[in-house]
């Protein structure tokens, strides 16, 4: 018998991953339209479907998560909660040992985390930031008309900007949620499976969440 | 093939509009014919700016005279420059420029982003709402592929404006400047000499560029500047995130480590705070 903490529930995994396509997606797209060379190589019929289907994904991208504050606010306010958390000194350790254990993560040993970890809420707050902007500027760009060429232009480059931002935190982001980096390995689970995660990755991951979640019992599940 | 360009000699020029009509004429785009659909602009001028129909505007620039109003003309329209930035942003490579140096904006093409329109120093790409694409001066090159006139140069009573090739071109504007300077027109200058590259539309300012509404020393805006430097850096980020990534994920091969349970690492954390 194996015990699991149930991590995420089915809502927060079902946002995620339709933000994650929607995000996906967004990026595959947006690379088109930015790169010129792309573009003309496709035609303007495939870059006016692109453009379309741009727009449509930005839908997704913005009102997801939106959706997500109004059905469940009180999920909303724990991530807030997460996120806003004053750092102790295993979070500052954990970020000044991380890039020595992204590249030899077999002779570093990682301080105990909460239930988010300190480099996580340092890369959702760039990545929320730059979701942010990206969502704003998208608006402005998507009503060109109705504003001034200046307007535009400025949108237009922090657009591409926070495009940039966001390409760059996805990047690690997979390489690390998906459980590319060996030491993650089958965390993709957390966000794409049932939302639980093993006691041993647990303990492994997030020290001081597994240990309270183990003590109180609340969300442990034996299988 | 010889560069060509058209010459607008604000000197000459008597605002009678004929060039915007032939323009609009030729290049089958309507005017609005309802009550009050153009804006009233205060002054004879027909509409505030360019628009998604109008690619050629002839400016009413006023200024109170000692007995009235003096009016400085202006044609406003694409400049063709020899650097055309908003050739460099376009996505989808609708803007193109020809041997002869005129930037053709194919609508067949365009999938109306507005791109160009930020782009432009002088935001003369405006977007055309029916059609969504963006349109702008040719430079009449259907005409001029069969031999003739651009449709307004043909059009224009008081042969304000001239066309032919470039060179011939600038050398009438200097000297038609030359001339104005010596009528006692001290401020007259040419524009689209060196601007932009040098422009494939020039301009003789009787009264200074600032009086005709001109942009003196035009530049790309710094966005566009700012775009062309993002896109390599961005480049060169994603290989390097990716290069990082790959060398973490090889560096990462053969990691394993024991399982642990809530006793093995309380036993594990007790004999390090021990040690």
């Amino acid at each position: 018998m194996t015990r699991y903490i149930q991590r995420h529930s089915l809502l927060k995994r079902v946002i995620h991953g339709v933000h994650t396509v929607a995000c996906l997606a967004l990026i595959a797209s947006g690379t088109i339209l930015f790169v010129p060379a792309l573009g003309r190589a496709v035609g303007s019929d495939v870059v006016q479907s692109v453009r379309m289907l741009h727009r449509v994904f930005a839908v997704v991208f913005i009102s997801a998560p939106l959706l997500g504050m109004i059905v469940a606010p009180k999920g909303f306010v724990h991530i807030m909660k997460n996120f806003f958390a004053p750092w102790d000194a295993d979070d500052k350790k954990f970020m000044m040992l991380f890039p020595k254990y992204l590249f030899s993560p077999k002779k570093t040993h990682m301080p105990k985390q909460h239930e988010v970890k300190s480099g996580q809420r340092l890369a959702d707050g760039m990545l929320i930031a730059a979701s942010v902007l990206i969502a704003i500027t998208g608006v402005i760009l998507w009503a060109g008309r109705f504003v001034s060429p200046e307007v535009f232009r400025t949108a237009l480059m922090l657009h591409d900007v926070a495009f940039v931002l966001v390409t760059f935190i996805m990047c690690a982001h997979i390489y690390l949620g998906a459980g590319v980096f060996q030491p993650y390995r089958g965390s993709v689970r957390l966000m794409f499976g049932d939302g639980r995660v093993s006691e041993a990755d647990a303990l492994y991951h997030w020290g001081h969440w597994a240990d309270e979640e183990l003590a109180s019992g609340e969300n442990v599940v034996e299988a | 093939m010889a560069e060509n360009a058209i010459l607008y000699d604000a000197s000459k020029c008597s605002a009678c509009k004929g060039c915007q009509v032939q323009c609009k004429q030729w290049n089958m785009m309507p005017s609005g014919l309802g009550k009050d659909e153009n804006e009233f602009t205060g002054s004879y001028q027909s509409m505030p700016d360019l628009n998604g129909d109008t690619r050629l505007l002839i400016e009413f620039h006023e200024e109170a005279a000692g007995d009235g109003i003096q009016w400085a003309f202006s044609r406003r329209a694409c400049f063709h420059c020899t650097e055309p930035t908003c050739m460099e942003v376009c996505p989808v490579g609708a803007i193109s420029q020809l041997d002869d140096g005129t930037v053709k904006l194919d609508n067949t093409k365009c999938v109306g982003c507005k791109y160009c329109t930020a782009a432009c120093p002088f935001e003369v790409p405006k977007y055309r709402e029916n059609f969504n694409v963006s349109n702008k001066c040719t430079l009449c090159d259907d005409r001029v592929a069969q031999g003739r006139e651009p449709a307004c140069v043909k059009t224009c009573p008081a042969a304000a404006l001239s066309f032919g090739p470039r060179d011939e071109v600038l050398a009438a504007g200097k000297a038609r400047v030359e001339e104005l300077r010596t009528a006692g027109y001290d401020k007259a200058e040419l524009y689209g000499e060196t601007e932009m590259g040098g422009m494939h539309s020039l301009f003789v300012a009787q009264y200074g560029l600032e009086a005709h509404g001109l942009v003196r020393d035009p530049k790309r805006p710094d966005a566009v500047a700012l775009f062309s430097l993002i896109k390599p850096l961005a480049g060169l980020g994603v290989a390097a995130v990716v290069g990082g990534l790959g060398l973490s994920f090889l560096t990462g091969i053969g990691y394993d480590r024991d399982e642990l349970t809530a006793e093995s690492a309380s036993a594990y954390d007790a004999a390090k705070e021990e040690k």
